[in-house]
């Protein structure tokens, strides 16, 4: 009894891991994706900010 | 997800075909073309379409990047060429101007007074010649520099990147240790039910087979995020050159040598400084410890002659006499006592050292270890695993690390622990020494 307890119980432990981890590998995909999502924003909105302040210097480039 | 061989299109310093030419492109052109991808990636941002245009898109924002960053290196060139190599030309002439001036001084005083002033009306004429030529071409070179991209801002920016991906790498490194836990449990229990009861058995094969997928997953994420952790890395580096390289713009090999100097003696003062304070504060505890050991020695015999081992019982009956004549005393008093252990547990490191020396174990076992003694510190050491994991990754150039099989002792793992501290932790050798010790001082305890 005592036994099937236990596995019971480390049954239930593993499958509240695997439905943790499924939570866990969403929200890392999206926290990638945000993280790309910044750097490229920051990369191009940076050289934006460079290129019209070239261009602010001399209208004629 | 985007594959990482695809988030960079180019290596720092790596010459991009593509940029060839880009110089040539106008600026409104240039700025067109950045307006035209900002633009694609708001509409990105807001309605997410497939992978694969995500990806196109990505690879063409650090395609840009990339060819915009080879441009300004063109630009910077020329900048030394034309305006920096001018500007030291002109600084050298009047360091020999400055020879010849005390050359003609000694020679003007055995020259008739008529010839004399003549002289010294030319040298000086020279010298503010030169001096004017100096001033312009230091205008010339800082009105060409502020053409230049803001590499102090893009590198803040990079490093604000960093802190996220780093964040991210952190979040997968406590998961891929739970998991790795979670699966030798289930492991242990499989055998355990394949003697026992088979029944049982077949669950729990199905459970590990799916940790084991999710496993992979996990180090498939953390794989992608540390190779965008190493190109940003590189990333920052190149734009440090490229901001040096832009400092030292008209600047002779003399004046950088003494803002190297300067900056090292700074530097030192700091550290000094630093020491100082340190030694001041060790100062201030040290009445605290004299009063401690009077009263110790008023009912044990010399704390001297203690045996090391005994220090922690000593430690506590100390803490109970301090509870004992100290009630009285206000909360400062009482961080002043807690800071007097300090020294006790620096004296104990020798001890912990033996005990690192003892045993070698394989990497997982030792992180399972300290986890066990640091509940707390769960979350660095599911860090230090996956740093080192990386680690070995790359010494073994490709091939998996088997972090179950490779057996060390505990001194390796804690210089380990230091690297990681001082690597991902950002910590300086000496912060991360002391975090460390205090961190497997437990295993004394």
């Amino acid at each position: 009894m005592d036994t099937i307890q236990e596995a019971e119980q480390l049954l239930a432990e593993l499958k509240n891991q695997i439905r943790t981890n499924e939570e866990a590998l969403d929200k890392i995909n999206q926290a990638i994706d945000t993280a790309d999502y910044n750097y490229a924003r920051s990369l191009i909105a940076e050289q934006k900010e460079y290129l019209e302040s070239l261009k602010k210097e001399d209208p004629t480039v | 997800m985007e594959s990482p061989e695809n988030f960079s299109t180019q290596q720092p310093g790596e010459k991009n075909p593509e940029s060839e030419g880009q110089d040539c492109l106008s600026i409104e052109d240039r700025l067109l073309e950045a307006d035209k991808l900002f633009e694609k990636l708001q509409e990105e941002a807001e309605e997410s379409s497939n992978e694969n245009n995500k990806k196109g898109l990505f690879k063409k924002i650090f395609s840009f990047s990339a060819k915009e960053q080879e441009a300004a290196g063109d630009k910077i060139k020329d900048i030394d060429k034309n305006f920096g190599k001018e500007l030291i030309k002109a600084k050298e002439e009047i360091e020999k101007y400055k020879k010849r001036y005390a050359e003609s001084l000694v020679l003007a005083n055995i020259l008739p007074e008529g010839e004399k002033k003549l002289l010294e009306e030319k040298m000086r004429t020279e010298g503010e010649l030169l001096e004017t030529r100096k001033v312009e071409c230091e205008k010339d070179l800082e009105s060409q520099k502020e053409d230049l991209p803001n590499y102090a801002k893009k590198i803040e920016t990079i490093e604000t990147c960093l802190i996220e991906y780093n964040d991210v790498a952190e979040v997968i490194s406590e998961k891929r240790f739970e998991t790795a836990i979670k699966i030798a449990e289930a492991e242990g229990a499989l055998n355990r039910f394949k003697k026992s009861d088979a029944q049982m058995a077949e669950p729990v094969q199905e459970i590990l087979d799916e940790l084991k997928k999710q496993q992979l997953k996990f180090d498939c994420q953390y794989r992608e995020v540390r190779q965008r952790i190493n190109m940003l890395q590189d990333d920052r580096l190149e734009n440090k050159r490229y901001l040096a390289k832009i400092n030292g713009l008209g600047k002779t090999s003399a004046e950088i040598a003494q803002e190297i100097a300067d900056r090292r003696s700074k530097e030192r003062a700091i550290e000094e400084n630093k020491k100082s304070q340190a030694d001041n504060e060790k100062k201030e505890t040290a009445p605290d410890n004299s009063v401690d050991s009077s009263v110790d020695n008023s009912t044990n015999s010399s704390s001297e002659n203690q045996p090391e081992d005994q220090s922690k019982e000593k430690t506590k009956k100390k803490s109970e006499k301090q509870t004992k004549t100290k009630d009285n005393k206000n909360k400062n008093k009482k961080s002043e006592a807690n800071q007097t252990a300090k020294p006790e547990q620096e004296i104990d490191l020798q001890k912990l050292e033996i005990i690192l020396k003892g045993e070698k174990r394989n990497i997982f076992a030792w992180v399972d270890v300290f986890k066990g003694l640091n509940q707390e510190r769960k979350k660095f050491f599911a860090g230090l695993q996956a740093f080192v994991e990386e680690k070995k990754d790359k010494a073994q150039s490709g091939g998996a690390f088997d972090i179950k099989k490779t057996k060390i002792d505990g001194i390796e793992m804690r210089t380990l622990a230091i690297d990681y501290s001082v690597e991902v932790k950002n910590l300086k050798q000496d912060e991360a020494t002391e975090k460390v010790n205090s961190l497997l001082y437990k295993l004394v305890e």
